[in-house]
């Protein structure tokens, strides 16, 4: 039966409200009573599960079960489940790249109705198209790398010098990131995407953003929005709407709202 | 409620029935790919989340068996949830510099994961059992509610009152955990 004191107490030292002194203090306590260690245990496993947590303590089990799924994992029938499952894996990825194309040309049908809907429009502009990027440009909504883990520092430099218009610093970082990341965050070709485009090369900047497009990320139709923006830079209208347009096919593209709205200022 | 449209999944893990195997990829893995790209990951972090996860009950249900409450789906995705979330959480870790990663052995990897989900289970399974009122409460509190709001959403009469009624619920909870013959050998 535990008592209150020894709860209250429990419950400070989780919480890291105890003093240095009573942490030291309770510890040792600890250490020599077998039977509080135990409940300081349990207390903290409920408490990560209720935060829902992981138990980082709940590692370094000695114990008969784990020792019996170790042998499993060994056994040859332990690997011929991997294997099978890895299997499995592959013919999935396989199958579901293969249905992926034609889904796409039914969009391309769709989007080609529209394009023709909308073609009427394409001869009567009235903003500049240099007017409407300025608008419609927001730093302020570049995707922002700080809780990506390990190459957290470079994204961060690589970011924080393009918004600080260092194109050239941002553009090395970037490219290390991209050879030395394990898995590249799509997000990048943004920056790199615009970073092109600041420069004035159009179809390198086009080659990035086709990148993230092209990606599995879902957020991959970002990178509409930001050739939209891209081809009016450069004051190529036509391909600007037709990006909008594609944006528009799906209302859970990106900027779809904006997209609609710019089209019609078009 | 294992089985759904006719196929009973955790059987098809069991027995390693391809065809079952595909059918819970295709209705599973995107929510599970979803999940894990929502949360800092990328596509192969999902695949290999998906995979360690049936690969973990598969020998689960090799060696002993597994009573899912709800829908194996639910079940499945929870598992994946609990995997990438520790995964996560060893990656910001390793990032503070906070451990050094020691290599772990493959069955090592696993047979953690399996026991941590196991002790899940067990948790679960035990806050299940207590009164609505006394598993709300320890939600709220562990959500960092304060006491003078738990007095208030509860009507207790003083926050002595709530932190009796939150220490009695927390007891009961690991009292229930310790008189289960599985925790025993569940324990680190």
């Amino acid at each position: 039966m535990m008592e209150e004191e020894v709860y209250k107490k429990i419950e400070a030292y989780l919480s890291g409200r105890m003093s240095t002194e009573d942490t030291h203090q309770f510890e040792l306590e600890v250490a020599s009573k077998p039977d509080l260690k135990d409940e300081l245990a349990l207390y903290k496993s409920i408490t990560h599960h209720l935060t829902n947590t992981s138990d980082e303590d709940a590692a370094g089990y000695d114990s008969k079960h784990k020792k019996e799924i170790e042998a499993y994992i060994q056994s040859e029938e332990g690997k011929a489940i991997k294997k099978k499952l890895l299997k499995i894996n592959e013919d999935y990825k396989t199958t579901s790249k293969k249905e992926n194309p034609k889904r796409r040309s039914l969009y391309y049908v769709v989007s080609l109705a529209a394009i023709f809907v909308l073609l009427f429009g394409l001869f009567f502009t009235s903003n500049s198209n240099a007017d409407l990027y300025t608008d419609y440009y927001k730093p302020s909504e570049l995707p922002s790398f700080t809780s990506r883990s390990d190459q957290a520092s470079l994204l961060s430099k690589a970011s924080t010098a393009f918004k600080e218009g260092n194109l050239d610093i941002s553009l090395t970082s970037f490219q290390e990131y991209n050879i030395t990341a394990k898995e590249i965050n799509p997000l990048v070709y943004v920056y790199t995407g615009l970073i092109y485009s600041e420069k004035g090369n159009l179809e390198e900047a086009i080659k990035q953003l086709d990148l993230l497009e092209n990606s599995q990320s879902l957020d991959n139709s970002r990178a509409l929005w930001y050739k939209a923006l891209t081809y009016l830079k450069f004051d190529k209208s036509t391909n600007a709407k037709e990006t909008l347009i594609s944006i528009i096919r799906d209302s859970t593209n990106y900027k779809y709202k904006e997209a609609k709205e710019l089209l019609a200022k078009l | 409620m294992v089985i759904k449209n006719g196929i009973n999944y955790l059987d098809g893990l069991r027995t390693g029935d391809e065809k079952i195997i595909k059918a819970i990829y295709r209705s599973m893995f995107p929510k599970v790919r979803h999940f894990v790209l929502k949360n800092e990951g990328e596509q192969q972090d999902a695949e290999e989340v998906f995979q360690n996860a049936l690969y973990q009950l598969s020998i689960r249900l090799k060696l002993s068996d597994i009573e899912i409450k709800l829908s194996f789906e639910a079940y499945l995705f929870t598992v994946c949830k609990n995997l990438w979330r520790k995964e996560l959480n060893s990656k910001k870790r390793w990032v503070r510099n906070e451990e050094v990663i020691a290599l772990k052995s493959e069955e090592n990897y696993h047979s953690e994961a399996i026991i941590n989900q196991e002790r899940w289970d067990l948790f679960e399974e035990k806050l299940e059992l207590l009164s609505p009122n006394c598993k709300e409460l320890l939600k709220d509190y562990f959500k960092k509610v304060s006491y003078d709001l738990i007095v208030k959403k509860f009507n207790y009469a003083s926050e002595n009152v709530a932190f009796q009624r939150i220490f009695k619920c927390k007891k009961r909870l690991g009292d229930l955990i310790k008189k289960d013959g599985n925790y025993e050998k569940l324990k680190s």
